[in-house]
């Protein structure tokens, strides 16, 4: 097993996950209160590429941030 | 009590049946040049492909003992189980003649018609804060294939270290089969628990160090059965919980430029005298985890089943909770 195992880091990466996972769910909340009052045949439709919207903006943040933190450690330059 | 009777014998046929399949399966497929390279060690053992056949028998044989002495959902149950190996089919297919990745969408979209045609469930699906969303009949003709053709193809995308396919089918099925079991949808645990069971036969011999690697067989049956026991047990918020880490590992491949010909252009990850494993330069969930800590191939199969089963412990109680 390598030394240099960065258990803070995958850690982090994790919660980052996470995070994907609660930002979808809370992009839906939102879109769902606000789109549901307005239309209500089309609202679930919204509220589902809404959340797939947020998932894809999380998994950008996710790479983003773990670039930063692989550069913080030295691994990428 | 009865009810459990078609799930344990079942359960014990698939994992007796892949158990006894996958030592024997192995020479034939190499006999046969069905065989690929364990790219993450250094000296790049040559190991048979399509293992995944192994778990697809076991599953055939173990939903068929199962299904004799089950009376309920006798149509849903043969509906899922038709989807499930038609996805088995095509992955085989795959294996033998490489398909390109729209063939694969395609067939698997076509693979989910038997669920579509018995599916008569209802029209709504469950999300937590939000409720009961209706998609009225698009929910059947336009989700369930699009739900079994994702699913499939994000589990099928996050594979290629020992015992990661496997793995992930062993907790997410199993998850599922408890969730169902717990909502007292015992016609749906049952095709999880056989999955399951399967799976959990063919993880002794896929583990690192491998010697039979699942193929494109085994990597799109976990999202397949995923997508058909969520469906068809209503509970396909917990089943969407299960394929996350999947369906991140997927955004992070089609944001960049290239994303059905990475391997290709950036080659595979490199594995290093110490064992730990040097990522190519592109995004994907393995690569952000190896990116931010340096890892041998079991370290990080390790690390990436322990988010998988943080997700399925979420989804659980999540629905458990909340429905």
């Amino acid at each position: 097993m390598p030394k240099n195992v960065n258990n803070l880091g995958l850690l982090a990466l994790i919660c980052l996950c996470l995070g994907v996972y609660v930002l979808a769910i809370l992009g839906m909340y939102v879109s769902w209160s606000i789109v549901r009052p307005m239309h209500r045949e089309g609202a679930g439709f919204v509220t589902l590429f809404t959340g797939i919207g947020c998932f894809a903006l999380g998994s950008i943040t996710f790479w983003r941030v773990s670039l930063k933190l692989a550069k913080r450690r030295g691994e990428r330059p | 009590m009865t009810t459990w009777v078609p799930i344990v014998a079942g359960s014990a046929v698939a994992f007796g049946v892949t158990y006894f399949l996958v030592p024997r399966l192995i020479p034939w497929l190499e006999a046969r040049g069905i065989r690929g390279v364990d790219v993450h060690k250094r000296s790049k053992p040559v190991r048979a492909e399509m293992g995944g056949l192994a778990i697809l028998l076991g599953f055939v044989a173990g939903f068929g003992v199962a299904f004799l002495c089950q009376c309920e959902d006798v149509v849903q149950l043969i509906g899922s189980f038709l989807t499930i190996l038609l996805v088995g089919l095509t992955g085989c297919a795959d294996d033998m003649f490489n398909l390109g990745q729209r063939y694969k969408f395609v067939l698997c979209a076509l693979a989910s018609l038997p669920l579509m045609l018995v599916f008569n469930l209802g029209s709504t699906l469950w999300f937590p804060l939000i409720g009961f969303i209706n998609l009225g009949l698009a929910l059947r003709w336009l989700a369930i294939p699009l739900g079994v053709t994702t699913a499939s193809n994000l589990t099928n995308m996050l594979a290629g270290f020992n015992g990661l396919e496997a793995g992930m089918g062993v907790i997410a099925c199993g998850s599922m089969g408890v969730l169902c079991a717990a909502f007292g949808r015992t016609s749906s645990a049952l095709l999880a628990f056989v999955m399951f069971a399967a799976f959990l036969a063919f993880m002794r011999y896929n583990w690192y160090p491998a010697t039979i690697f699942p193929g494109d067989t085994g990597t799109l049956l976990p999202g397949a059965a995923l997508a058909c026991v969520g469906i068809f047990s209503r509970l396909e918020f917990a089943a969407i919980s299960m394929v996350v880490p999947a369906a991140i590992d997927f955004a992070l491949k089609m944001i960049s430029r290239n994303p059905f010909s990475h391997r290709r252009i950036y080659g595979d990850s490199v594995p290093l005298d110490d064992g730990t494993i040097l990522p190519p330069n592109y995004p994907a969930l393995t690569h952000a985890f190896l990116n931010v800590s340096r890892m041998n191939e079991k370290k990080l199969v390790t690390v990436l089943l322990l988010v998988e089963a943080l997700f399925a412990l979420l989804g659980v109680l999540l629905t458990i909770a909340l429905v």
